[in-house]
């Protein structure tokens, strides 16, 4: 039936109820990893604060990746941070998901010529929201994991979107003899 | 005796720094509950851009290429052409990269008819990039939508209801009712 | 004219779900956290008194049957522990929520009740990950190590009068021999990792859990002196007149300070300092494995409290208004004098962590070796000198 192939799952009763249970707590309680890169990480600690309160919507941060499941890139990502946070993104556990915070982890952002900036860090890691802005209000921030809320969660842009893993390694160095990135 | 007086003052302080922390239970958080509640950010706050059409839906825009000069991050790309018809230019492409756009606005404070703005509208979060490359239609749809906008020569203006587009009372323009009140106070002083 | 689509509608829709939670209930916080209290009373019930009732009734007190009794209250334990964590942990983020002038989880769920329930159940789907560099077995006991360790403690605890699962006469020992354990499932877990923040966190989780364990064990000592037993229902027994923390005052300012020490929290929250060691000793840990590393630090979080009380506060005393001891009325009257009693203690220790910063390590130990063990042992001397004079 070509099921494998397709994006679109079929609908079962019994699966598709617990599909929907564990991806509606995956969607209620998406921790952070604490990675602040640059000062859109400032406006990242302030969604925290009192007056946004992100923990309303049951978020707080995990120091280690292993335990946390959203990576928010806030930040320039230069290419020597790029081995980095490739790395922090293999070590999170799956499901993991990733907000790119702000223009210059969206495309380079005013820092897109320059010789040593990651034009994107969709180029790295695949990126389910990305943020405009530079850099952006701590409500748009909150907004974003909303929304990554709903992908998570809503079961039609679960499947219609399915996430694109980027292949595009080659803003930093060649691929070692396995294929993966050297990471040092 | 000192040692006693060491850990007299050490419960002291836990006490006082415990007493302190249970006080802000009782205070009232706050908490702005933002997607249940709209925010209401003050005019000069720059978290978009948008386009200006005239109310009879001609543009304001005289494409003088300003903006994109002025442009640091040079995310401003037009292509224009010479009215057959009369003076000045005609728009062919007004892209504005609202991905790479660093909201200096920059390129609001360059434009010499306010035509283009800064908006409120901070809500751009997407799942898809390119819905940020915004072209001319993007950037009235942005300005349709906005119910005010600033730029530095025209001061707040505001659309009213039936579609009219006004200067903003006093009071909604940037430091409007301190400015109002500044010369009354220096009169009173003086 | 538009090459690119411009999406209908890209704002934030809001979905409203019967009621506008646009701002805080304080009396429906308080209504739906005093829910969990009251499931947490009828559970002890139904472990304490419901399954031997029901075994009774059934006509399966002998032999087999008390075996599968005593089982099925083990599971009914389990079960409690993981009620007792995912309230503990909401209260916790409410709490610290409130002393930082925010709210706390208050969305998903009435006044974010179920939240926890949506971690518990992300953390059941969450990929258990085991790094190449980590000795396999060990890695996957260690969580099995502290959980038991901390779950096994509830085996002699009395919620009420006679309502324990083992009134054994050598309780304080079996408590000192079963919390010393939990040392080692943070210790195994941490070096087994093959991480150096892991390893770091579990040498210090062991130098520190084993230098407390030492007052801990002096002030259980004084408790015994002093009681004239170390079954924990006879010491709670001995309290009927005047609470154990009026002649033990230094042993249970020493309980308090150790007991902190023990559950690894703030001020001496060293094996798992955020700032220092990223997440301490389980920093490989993913998925249940470092759900069941919560779920011990959150039950012993509710035990060592509830230890508290039956040492220094009377465990389940209090005034029955006539009702006859024994019976299930006055057991559970009993076992609501305990709760509240914990909850008091376990307030305080939340409090605890949501004011004082943390130690250093030298401090620390200094403090464990040269103040609080001259002291317990000062303790342990005025409290065999008291026994002798007035009893």
């Amino acid at each position: 039936m070509g099921l494998l192939g397709s994006d679109e799952r079929p609908r079962d009763i019994i699966l598709g109820t617990l599909d929907d249970l564990i991806n509606l707590a995956r969607s209620r309680s998406m921790w952070p990893l604490t990675f602040g890169i640059a000062c859109c990480a400032i406006e990242m600690m302030a969604t925290w604060d009192p007056k946004v309160d992100a923990d309303r919507f049951g978020m707080f941060f995990r120091n280690t990746p292993r335990q946390a499941d959203v990576m928010i890139v806030s930040g320039t990502v230069n290419k020597k941070l790029a081995k980095r946070l490739r790395r922090l993104y293999d070590q999170m556990a799956e499901p993991k998901w990733v907000i790119s915070m702000g223009a210059c982890a969206n495309q380079g952002g005013p820092f897109r010529h320059g010789y040593s900036v990651v034009e994107g860090v969709d180029k790295i890691v695949p990126v389910d929201v990305y943020i405009p802005g530079c850099p952006p209000r701590p409500e748009a921030l909150l907004q974003a994991l909303l929304l990554l809320r709903d992908k998570i969660s809503d079961r039609e842009l679960r499947y219609k979107r399915p996430q694109e893993i980027a292949t595009d390694y080659d803003v930093f160095a060649e691929p070692g003899e396995d294929g993966r990135i050297p990471v040092l | 005796m000192s040692l006693l007086n060491e850990v007299w003052q050490a419960v002291k302080a836990i006490g006082t720094g415990m007493a302190t922390v249970h006080k802000r239970v009782y205070e009232e958080a706050p908490t702005e509950f933002y997607p249940y509640v709209e925010l209401d950010l003050p005019p000069v706050s720059v978290q978009s851009l948008a386009l200006v059409e005239n109310e009879d839906g001609t543009e304001r825009c005289i494409v003088c290429l300003q903006c994109e000069r002025a442009c640091p991050s040079q995310v401003i790309s037009i292509e224009r052409h010479r009215n057959p018809e009369g003076k000045g230019f005609l728009i062919d492409r007004f892209d504005i990269d609202l991905v790479n756009c660093m909201y200096c606005s920059a390129c609001v404070e360059a434009c010499p008819v306010s035509s283009i703005v800064t908006i409120q509208d901070f809500e751009l979060s997407t799942y898809d990039l390119h819905t940020l490359k915004a072209d001319i239609d993007f950037l009235h749809e942005q300005a349709r939508r906005s119910k005010k906008w600033y730029s530095p020569k025209l001061g707040v203006e505001i659309r009213t209801e039936d579609g009219r587009i006004e200067k903003a009372p006093p009071e909604m323009q940037p430091g409007g009712l301190a400015e109002l009140l500044k010369p009354a106070a220096e009169e009173e002083e003086s | 004219m538009s090459l690119i689509p411009i999406p209908e509608d890209r704002r934030f829709k809001i979905k409203l779900i019967g009621y506008d939670p646009g701002r805080s209930r304080p009396w429906l916080e308080r209504f739906v956290y005093s829910l969990y209290v009251v499931a947490f009373w009828l559970f002890v019930i139904a472990t304490y008194a419901g399954v031997p009732a029901l075994f009774d009734w059934l006509g399966w007190d002998g032999g087999w049957g008390y075996v599968v009794m005593r089982a099925l209250q083990v599971v009914m334990l389990f079960l409690l522990s993981a009620v007792i964590a995912l309230m503990l942990i909401l209260a916790l983020r409410k709490y610290l929520g409130k002393v930082q002038e925010r709210y706390g989880p208050m969305h998903y769920g009435p006044a974010g009740g179920i939240q926890t329930v949506f971690d518990a159940l992300k953390l059941l789907g969450k990929e258990d990950f085991v790094p190449a560099a980590a000795d396999w077995l060990t890695f996957r006991l260690a969580p099995a190590v502290t959980f038991v360790s901390s779950f096994a403690i509830f085996a002699v605890v009395p919620f009420a009068s006679g309502w324990t699962l083992a009134d054994s006469n050598v309780g304080l020992i079996y408590l000192i021999a079963v919390s010393t354990l939990s040392a080692y499932g943070v210790l195994l877990g941490g070096a087994s990792s093959g991480n150096k923040w892991a390893l770091i966190g579990a040498l210090r989780a062991g130098a520190q859990m084993v230098s407390y364990e030492v007052p801990l064990a002096l002030v259980f000592l004084s408790v015994a002196v002093w009681s004239g037993s170390m079954s924990l229902g006879k010491i709670v027994d001995a309290q009927l007149g005047v609470w154990n923390v009026i002649p033990l005052f230094i042993p249970f300012v020493l309980y308090v300070i150790s007991s902190l020490a023990e559950l690894k929290h703030i001020p001496f929250d060293f094996p798992e300092a955020e700032s220092e060691l990223i997440a301490g000793y389980n920093v490989e840990y993913s998925g249940m494995s470092f759900a069941f590393f919560f779920l011990a630090e959150f039950v012993e979080l509710f035990l060592l409290p509830a230890l508290i009380v039956v040492f220094f506060f009377g465990g389940w005393h209090g005034p029955l208004f006539g009702l006859e001891p024994g019976t299930l009325a006055a057991g559970a009257l009993q076992s609501l004098y305990f709760s509240v009693k914990t909850a008091v203690w376990v307030w305080i220790f939340l409090w605890i962590r949501a004011t004082l910063p943390r130690y250093r390590d030298d401090q620390l130990m200094e403090f464990a070796w040269k103040a609080m063990i001259p002291l317990a042992l000062l303790g342990l001397v005025l409290a065999a000198y008291m026994r002798l004079i007035w009893r």
